[in-house]
Parts: C-alpha cells; structure tokens; sequence
C-alpha cells in the first residue's frame, strides 16, 4: 500500500474511533455492555477483514498496516476484539482454513489443548481454554485440539461452550472456556509443527499488542502535556514547574522509546531479524510501560486516578497488556536463545547484523 | 501521533559488508597492539599514530566534499565507523572533536579559505580541535559566558578564559565562543562569535585539570592578549550563539552518548554464554535490549541530521536516555557479577568496570547536563 493510501485509511479509522469509541462507551464495557454498534461500523467499513487474504487482495493493503491501525486502537481503548480478529485472520489465511465469518478469539497453548473424539459421524470436544481475551462475544476460537494421536490447529465454533468470566486489570474480558462434550457436525482442523505454532503466535500477538501499547503510551503523553498546560497551582500552570518538565521530558523518552521500538520491529516483519526484534519489543514495552504509568499519574495529581479521567483507560490497558503474549521472563529467554543461536564471535557482531 | 516519530533505518547488504571490513581492520590493529579496548576511549583515548592510520583509511571526515580531503560517504557508513571504534573501545578522542564537530561547522559557515587549509588535515587525523564553550561562571547558562575579543588592526585581541575544555593540551586549535559585542541582557543570545584559536598563539596558557582519577583530560585554558587574525572568524560576527546552537546537535545524537561503556556489555555476555546459568542474566539480557531499542533511536537521529530536518529535540532524547544507560551498564554489571574493579587490575573487566564508574559522573554532564535537555524537551512539547 502506498503511503498516501495508508495515510487516508489511517485517518478514516481513526475518524471513526473519534465517533464511536468514547471514553463512556469504554466505561460501559466493562460494566459488561459490549458495545456491538462499534463492531458493526468496522464490519462496514470491512475493516473486521483485516488479516485476510481478500483484504490483502482488495485493498492492495500490506500486513503492515495492520499494527498501524491498531496502533490507533490502542489510542482510543477501543474495547473489542480487533487484535485477536487480525491474528485469526491472518493465521487462518496462512494455514488455508475455510472462510470464518463473525468474530473470532485465540488460544494457541501447549498446556492447553482440547481433546476431540470422533463418535459415529459427530466430533466431540471437551476441555477447558483459560483466561481467552473476549471470549464471551466471540463466535470462534482458534486453538490447537488433540485428535487422533496427533496434535492440530483447529478453529472450534464457541455456541455450544460455557463461559466463566473473568476481566483483566483494565476490565477487558478474559474469560476461561468450558467445552463440555460439545457435539460439532464438522470440523476445520490443519496439521502444524505445535511448538513453533505456538511461537509464530506469540510473536505476532506481542507485535500486536506492542502496537496498542505504543497508542496508549502516544495518548498517555497527549493527556499529560495538555493537563499540564491546563491545571494551574500558585498562579501558574503546571508546566512552568522544573519538576514537572522534568516529568514530561522522561515521559516523552520513554515513549519515544517504546513508538521507535515497535516501528522497528513492525518493519522487521517478514525479514530475517524479526523474531529478535519482536521479542526486544515486547519486553521494552513490557518494562515502560511501568515507568510511564508512573510517571503520567504523577503529573496528573489525584485527578488522574479517578475513575472519571480517561488516564486510567490508558494505565490500566500498559499494566494490563504487559501480561499479553508473553511478560518479561518469557522473552527474555527468547532473546537469550536467539543471541546464542546466532552467535558470531561477539555480541555485538550478533547485534549488528 | 507523528510527533517524535524517527525514521527506521535497515542497513543495506553494502552497509553490512563496509561494517565487516572496517571492524576487520580494527580487530588486526588491536591484535598488533596498536591499541587497547577501554571505556570512553572517544574522551580519553588519544594516539596521534592511530587517528593517522583512520584518516589514511579515509575514516575522518568521511561525508565531506572530495576536495576538502573527505570521502562523500553517506552520514550512515559514518555511522557504522564511530560505532565499530566505540564498540571496540579505539583511541579517538585526538581527531573526535574535529571530525564531529568542526568539519561541520567549518563546511557550514567557514570560507573557502578555511575549508580548504583546516579539512584536508582534519581528515588525515593531523589536526585535533578542543571545543571552547564552558568557562568557570558559564556552565549551563552558556549564554553568560564573559571572554571576550575586541577589533584590533588585522584581527581580534582575545581575552578570558575558558574551563574544562578536554584535550586542549594536545589540540592544534580550539573552537573560542566569545563575546565581540558587550553583554546585552535583553536579548542574551546577541553579540557573540566564534574564533578559530591556535593553541601555539603567544598569551595562551594551558592548566591541565586533574579528573577524579588524577588523569589529564581536561583544562583550564587562559588567553591574555591572543590575537586572532580576520580569516580566523567562523562564520558571521555576532552569529556565534546559532552558529553553536547547529553544532551541538551534531554533538548530542551520535552513538558516543550510548556505547561509553559498551566494552563491558561484550564482557558479560561472554560470560553468559559460558554458564548459560549465569545468575544475572535477566539484567544482562534487559541491557541487551535497551541497547538495541537506543540503537534504533539513535540511528534514526543520524538519518533526519543527514537530511537537514531540526533534531535538536530528538537528539535531547537520545542523549538522555543514552547517557543513564551507559552508567547503568556498569552499575548492573558490578551487581551481578562479583569482582573488584580497579584501573591497575590484570583483569580487563575489573579494569573496563573501574573506568566506567570513574568516568561515569561526567555521562550526564558534557555536552548539556540532562537537566538542561530535559528542559528543552519540555519546552518543545508545551510549544
Ligand atoms: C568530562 C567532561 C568533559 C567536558 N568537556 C568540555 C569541553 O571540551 N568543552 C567545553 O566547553 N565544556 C566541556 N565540559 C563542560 C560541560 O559542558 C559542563 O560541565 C556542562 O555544560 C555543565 O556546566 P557546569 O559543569 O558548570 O554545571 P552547572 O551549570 O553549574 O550545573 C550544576 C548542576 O545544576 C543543574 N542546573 C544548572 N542550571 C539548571 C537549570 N536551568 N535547570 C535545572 N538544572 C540546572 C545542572 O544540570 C547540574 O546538575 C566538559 C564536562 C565534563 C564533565
């Protein structure tokens, strides 16, 4: 896609968040009003496609773009399931399943596995899918199923499952899945390697998130400068203090940081050096995310820590999203293993390459 | 949202294969022993034999025209040059001013005269610049500073003094910020110039300053009754506060404001990979990352520079981040890997780890102390 294609897409997006994804709309959510009329917008504007081979087709658009508009999901908390969407999407295509329509969740585990049995003509599926990101108002799961003797990746119809519901720390849903013998008529299933199955989707997860985090972290500083310009204290408004420039200047590092990180390592996709850049950014993000929430709560005085204050929709997804595919450990041990793997003479030899 | 948003730059297979060679040739020099690897070589590192030895190779001034001795390479294969001499830990600090900074001063503002007599011996690491800002009342607050020059026959009569200028005691010339016209509180920035000084002028007297480790890198330099000829004028009169203003970008977004103490990070993960258990490899690992993260920034800085775009914001940023990582570098590897670090120790990494945590303190002070970035940042973001 050109960059002035992208350009106009990115902006029609983000026009729509401005008018349907309002700080209330988000509150709503989490009291467990999903907003389905959001949905149903992006569903017209084709933009629930994204990932898919037709979308890629159509639209002449890259995969790229992709993690840019969910760059603009995160800005806004947009509360639905686009990220999960987008890898469904993308992985289905990839593994050449049937077409899936409605929305569609993920959990790509090896501890967690569904058991399918074949009973005459019918498949039954029992087992239990843990804290899976929206799965109550998803229609499909993607996941891997154990059948026969063999392990696969199947996308397993949500209808007939029971939910136990749960909320992460910025009231997302998270709920566990309870396949109780769930008779299906038919099945979609691909055989697949399950080890680097599991890897490939952690990575594209974490860039996907790493994406919403960096739109979170851009409105995070957004809100602090312009709270800074507007709050005034002994007659003067707070950004004519030092220690609160001092404030923003770290704040802006940071988010530099995180912004410049995560544009490496969408840029990265597809090439040689993805899986390093990938894992670095998951963690880098991982661990500003902490300082920059400290920071910006800081600037914002008690205000920022009401629930009336769009900051907190904003914290809390960075304290939230830190625990999407993978925390620190998990890519830390990534890193290791790619840096040794590839190991030439010295690190910084590895590093440069 | 494209508020601070760098370019990313991939390096080309070229790129890539020029990184090999110049790391090549680096490697044999130090296998012959024409240098050691030390912590914050581009500071204190001087070797009049090996700065001859990059400029033969056409590493000094490399983006410069062809007929100022320069290569008209690209800023980025610049890049990859002060990049594998920091990574190695080289002894640069002789040329590393007049490189970074003079050249691009004296090919932005200075006369054909001066290009063509200054950067033909700039590249061929002949000639050592010392940069002459701080004075002893005139840190931070630049704008303060009092040594000043007066019109005489033929040139200007300098006097005052200038501190903490680092290797004014092997540099041919030093850069002088100076007041041509008296101080004018109204507007601070007026009235200044900037002077080409040879340091074998008559009235110059050089007090070196003992650093904390009683080293010799910096001095106290005092100038009673320099003259200074016309032709030595950079640039305009009284346009030496900007003129000053456009160096320091070059000065604040290179890769010396994160790689100071990048010998030590090549130490310890060699020692991870010989105890894949290694008790500190969480923070290792962590430093690893943050390394690259800055690297991504800092590159991006140096390609918006090449393009002309203003990156005194971005190179703030850089800089700060940079500098804490550097000293956080040593910090970690202290407290994860025991030892006791010493500069006469026979252990390099006791020896590296010594000269980052006495070098550390200043980090965060050259070039513009954090504080004072910080501000700038601030400023731009309210703006
Ligand atoms: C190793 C080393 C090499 C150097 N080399 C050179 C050189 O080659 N040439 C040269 O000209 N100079 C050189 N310097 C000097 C350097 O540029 C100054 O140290 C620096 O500009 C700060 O000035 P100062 O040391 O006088 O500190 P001060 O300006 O006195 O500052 C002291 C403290 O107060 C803080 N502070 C000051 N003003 C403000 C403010 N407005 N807001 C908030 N905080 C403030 C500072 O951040 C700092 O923490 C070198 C310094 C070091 C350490």
């Amino acid at each position: 896609m050109s960059i002035n294609m992208q350009e106009i897409l990115l902006d029609s997006v983000e026009h729509i968040l401005k008018d349907h994804c309002s700080r209330e709309l988000v509150d709503a959510s989490e009291e467990g009003n999903w907003p389905s009329e959001l949905w149903e917008v992006l569903e017209e504007a084709q933009l629930t496609l994204l990932g898919k081979k037709e979308w890629t087709e159509e639209f002449g658009g890259e995969f790229k773009t992709a993690f840019e508009i969910l760059k603009l999901m995160g800005k806004y908390a947009a509360p639905i399931p686009i990220a999960e969407n987008i890898l469904v999407n993308w992985i289905g295509s990839k593994y050449h399943f049937d077409d899936i329509e409605g929305r569609s969740t993920l959990k790509v585990d090896l501890e967690e596995k569904l058991l399918v049995e074949k009973q005459n003509e019918t498949y039954i599926v029992s087992g239990k899918l843990n804290k899976v990101k929206w799965a109550r108002i998803c229609h499909q799961v993607l996941t891997l199923i154990d059948f026969g003797d063999q392990t696969h990746l199947s996308i397993i119809p949500l209808d007939n499952a029971q939910f136990e519901k749960n909320q992460n720390l910025a009231g997302e849903y998270l709920d566990d899945i309870v396949f109780n013998n769930v008779e299906l008529h038919s099945i979609q299933f691909r055989e697949v390697n399950p080890q680097s199955m599991v890897a490939e989707v952690k990575e594209l997860g974490a860039l996907a998130y790493a994406s919403m985090m960096t739109g979170a972290m851009e409105e995070i500083l957004e809100l602090s400068v312009l709270y800074s310009k507007e709050r005034e204290q002994f007659g003067r408004p707070l950004h004519r203090f030092q220690a609160i420039q001092q404030m923003l200047a770290s704040l802006t590092g940071n988010v530099v940081s995180g912004k410049t990180i995560t544009e490496a390592a969408i840029n990265a996709l597809e090439r040689e050096n993805f899986n390093l850049i990938v894992a670095v950014a998951k963690l880098r993000l991982n661990r500003l995310s902490g300082t920059i929430n400290e920071i910006a709560h800081q600037i914002h005085g008690a205000i920022g820590v009401t629930h009336e204050h769009r900051l907190q929709q904003m914290t809390r997804r960075l304290w939230a999203w830190r625990e999407e595919y993978g925390s620190e450990p998990y890519w830390r041990e990534k890193i290791k293993h790619n840096l040794t793997n590839n190991f030439k003479s010295t690190l910084w030899g590895t590093i440069t390459t | 949202m494209n508020k601070y948003s760098l370019p990313i730059v991939e390096f080309t297979e070229e790129e890539k294969n020029f990184r090999l060679e110049v790391r090549e040739f680096l490697e044999t020099e130090k296998a012959k022993g024409t240098f050691e690897t030390n912590c914050d070589s581009w500071l204190s590192g001087y070797s009049r034999e090996f700065s001859e030895k990059l400029g033969e190779k056409g590493w000094i001034g490399m983006t410069w025209p062809k007929k100022y001795g320069g290569g008209e390479r690209t800023a980025i294969e610049r890049y990859i040059v002060i990049e594998e001499l920091l990574a190695i830990g080289a002894p640069v600090a002789g040329h590393w001013f007049a490189d970074r900074q003079t050249g691009p001063l004296l090919l932005r503002y200075g006369t054909e005269e001066q290009k063509q007599f200054f950067l033909p011996k700039i590249a061929k690491g002949k000639l050592y610049f010392a940069i002459g800002l701080s004075e002893p009342n005139s840190g931070s607050d630049l704008a303060s500073i009092s040594t000043k020059a007066e019109k005489v026959d033929g040139g200007w009569l300098l006097n005052g003094s200038k501190i903490w200028t680092s290797g004014a005691h092997l540099a041919d010339y030093m850069i002088v910020l100076c007041r041509t016209s008296p101080k004018d509180e109204k507007n601070r920035h007026k009235g200044m110039s900037q002077l080409i000084v040879d340091m074998k002028s008559e009235g110059i007297t050089i007090r070196p300053i003992k650093y904390l480790t009683g080293e010799a890198h910096f001095n106290e330099v005092f100038f009673d009754n320099v003259f200074v000829p016309d032709e030595n004028v950079v640039g305009t009169i009284g346009n030496g506060w900007k003129q000053s203003m456009a160096e320091l970008a070059f000065e604040r977004s290179g890769p010396e404001r994160i790689l100071s103490t990048y010998p030590i990070l090549e130490e310890m993960f060699q020692k991870l990979l010989d105890d894949m258990n290694f008790d500190g490899e969480d923070e290792i690992i962590d430093l690893v990352a943050e390394l690259i993260n800055l690297r991504f920034m800092s590159i991006g800085v140096a390609e918006m520079l090449q393009k002309n775009v203003d990156v005194n914001l971005e190179a703030a940023i850089v800089k700060d981040l940079g500098t804490q990582f550097e000293r956080k570098v040593a910090e970690v590897t202290r407290s994860v890997y025991p030892c006791i670090p010493s500069l006469t120790s026979g252990n390099r990494l006791e020896r590296l780890l010594a000269q980052a945590i006495l070098h550390g303190p200043g980090f965060t002070l050259r070039g513009g102390t954090n504080e004072i970035l910080r501000g700038i940042i601030a400023k731009g973001l309210i703006a």
